[in-house]
């Protein structure tokens, strides 16, 4: 597959300019709201015409502002999933489904009318009309609408961000398997880390109209660590499960040279996880603490302090990345806390919550 | 039961055809100019709005004068008609016809245009993803969305026509057979001896037919609002 994505327009005081590259497999674009990426995809959609730009998806050239050509929307063959999936609200959910299938001019039809339905499992709302269903429900009718349009290439504008946490999750499962099934290439927006860390298997991190990183999964987590100045409270560390205690509910995850102790059982022994931890949920101490309830000590050696409006967040060392600890401005005054030296981070096995499976691909 | 007699059926009969055909054909006009008001700005769209508004404001006698000089026999465009095409507007229903849809037509616009710029443009977006033609994102999205406005505009419009009277008798007159409808029939019973009863019978006739009327729209609307609620 060969893409080109090429951005350089102006709108009003915000300047993006961006040179992408996409992968077959999920494509994450991330980064805080406001920082481009949603004028981004919406180039590649052809909702924007950019003042300048060479777009390129699947071998056709869809914008080219050299030559003067600009691909209109309904000819792109893209799918567009909307944060607000946007169904069409006077048709039922199967006329909604097949709105695109309709126009589709090609032979083949990678994706079959059947299949999609019982992938997104929407063989029971066929019949109702959008304001029936559920927020969750109608992202999962705006997936298989756009997969119906048959596109060559997804893309996915925050489409988790009206849902509650369960409904996310449970989201989040069907678009990896619209992945598995179909092995379409899709252009994930979202402002989560998590989201991201979770689905992506090439992510980039956008900032004020610019991109500043682009990589596997595995080199961005280090990044999103260690180099990305806005993130002050998560820390992502990946490890492998050695330990699975059933009676007390607790998982020994080994993180490099370091165990962690997680509440969880769900998963088995050898497998690849990653954890996010809260910058905020870890306590610092200047010694080995004795008859404390916390699993988890770290012995780390300090290496920057950024003091912040309300807040001071610590660098600790942890093997080639960081581990951020916000701690307030009267705790760093009390301690006297110095840079290189050793300092103890506790943290709670049940303030571990994010603990996810992850293949590294 | 009330029995109709031959007069007063040709009178109704004229009126309904005259306020149908009137509302009828303007209506892709009515859509055409709503959509574009809506939707598009252009230099002079105040004065155009004003132009279009203007059977509103102006008494109906001017309007009926106005086509009569644009229309009639030696009108501007009356003459180009009957030169060409061998087709007059003067002293026929169609004459009529026209002068109730100019008069209604404001009506018409208004409702529709009011309709089509309730429509979230995201959503016609978001069929042009999926593949659709402006032409057809019109057409399947933008037409249905908006058909509870265009009844209201074209029942509008059917209601004026129904009632209207000054325009059409500056125009057209007050030909029995032919351009008399059921408020021209009422003026004339008013000007003979003895015709007020004559008159009543019209006058409840038009108000049950109007009501009638809006009723009609009425269901229809709630009808479609029923299986066409917005998205949340």
């Amino acid at each position: 597959m060969n893409n080109i994505i090429n951005i350089d327009s102006k709108l009003g005081d915000f300047h993006l300019k961006v040179k992408l590259q996409l992968i077959k497999g999920i494509n994450c674009l991330f980064g805080p709201s406001g920082s481009g990426k949603t004028t981004i995809i919406n180039c590649i959609a052809g909702l924007i015409k950019p003042e300048y730009a060479k777009i390129k998806i699947n071998n056709v050239i869809l914008n080219n502002t050299e030559e003067n050509y600009f691909c209109p929307i309904h000819k792109r063959n893209i799918g567009y999933v909307f944060q607000d999936s946007r169904l069409f609200p006077h048709i039922t959910v199967i006329k909604n489904l097949i709105y695109g299938e309709k126009f589709y001019k090609g032979k083949e039809k990678n994706f079959k009318r059947n299949d999609i339905i019982d992938l997104l499992n929407l063989g029971g709302l066929v019949d109702r009309y959008p304001y029936n269903l559920s927020g969750g429900e109608k992202q999962r009718v705006a997936i298989g609408r756009a997969l119906l349009s048959q596109p060559k290439l997804i893309i996915m504008d925050e489409p988790l961000a009206s849902l509650d946490q369960e409904k996310k999750n449970e989201l989040l499962n069907y678009i990896l398997k619209v992945y598995e099934n179909f092995s379409i290439p899709i252009i994930y927006v979202s402002h989560s880390s998590i989201e991201t860390f979770l689905i992506g298997h090439k992510i980039n991190f956008i900032s004020e109209g610019k991109l500043i990183f682009q990589g596997k999964k595995i080199d961005a987590f280090s990044y999103f660590n260690k180099e990305y100045d806005e993130n002050h409270t998560d820390n992502f560390l990946q490890g492998k499960v050695t330990k699975v205690e059933h009676k007390n509910n607790i998982t020994k995850i080994k993180v490099q040279k370091y165990n962690l102790f997680v509440v969880t059982k769900n998963f088995k022994i050898g497998e690849n996880i990653f954890i996010r931890i809260k910058s905020n949920d870890l306590i610092v101490c200047k010694f080995l603490p004795k008859g404390i309830s916390a699993l988890n000590f770290l012995k780390l050696q300090l290496s920057d302090i950024k003091i912040g409006n309300i807040l001071v967040t610590l660098h600790f060392k942890f093997n080639k990345t960081l581990l951020k600890v916000n701690i307030t401005k009267a705790s760093l005054e009390n301690l006297k806390l110095q840079k290189n030296k050793y300092y103890y981070v506790l943290i709670k096995a049940i303030n571990i919550n994010d603990v996810m499976s992850f293949s590294l691909t | 039961m009330i029995s109709f007699s031959e007069e007063e059926i040709t009178v109704i009969y004229i009126s309904f055809k005259i306020a149908t055909i009137a509302s009828l054909s303007s209506l892709p006009f009515g859509i055409w100019v709503g959509f574009i008001l809506a939707r598009k700005n252009f230099l002079f769209k105040k004065l155009i709005v004003s132009f279009i508004n203007l059977p509103l404001i102006l008494p109906p006698v001017v309007t009926g004068y106005l086509l009569l000089i644009l229309f009639g026999k030696n009108g501007f465009i009356g003459k180009l008609l009957l030169d060409y095409f061998n087709f007059t507007f003067a002293f026929k229903w169609t004459g009529a016809a026209l002068a109730c849809a100019i008069m209604g037509f404001p009506l018409m616009v208004r409702s529709i245009k009011l309709a089509i710029e309730m429509i979230d443009i995201k959503i016609e977006n978001a069929a042009k993803t999926l593949g659709a033609s402006p032409l057809k994102v019109f057409f399947t999205i933008t037409l249905p969305i908006s058909i509870p406005g265009i009844i209201v505009g074209t029942t509008l419009s059917f209601a004026r026509s129904l009632g209207e009277f000054g325009a059409t008798i500056t125009f057209v007159s007050n030909i029995p057979g032919e351009t008399q409808t059921i408020s021209a029939a009422i003026y004339t019973f008013l000007q003979i001896p003895n015709g007020e009863i004559m008159a009543m019978r019209l006058t409840i006739i038009s108000v049950i037919v109007s009501i009638l009327a809006i009723l009609f729209s009425e269901i229809i609307i709630e009808r479609i609002l029923k299986t066409n609620k917005e998205n949340e």
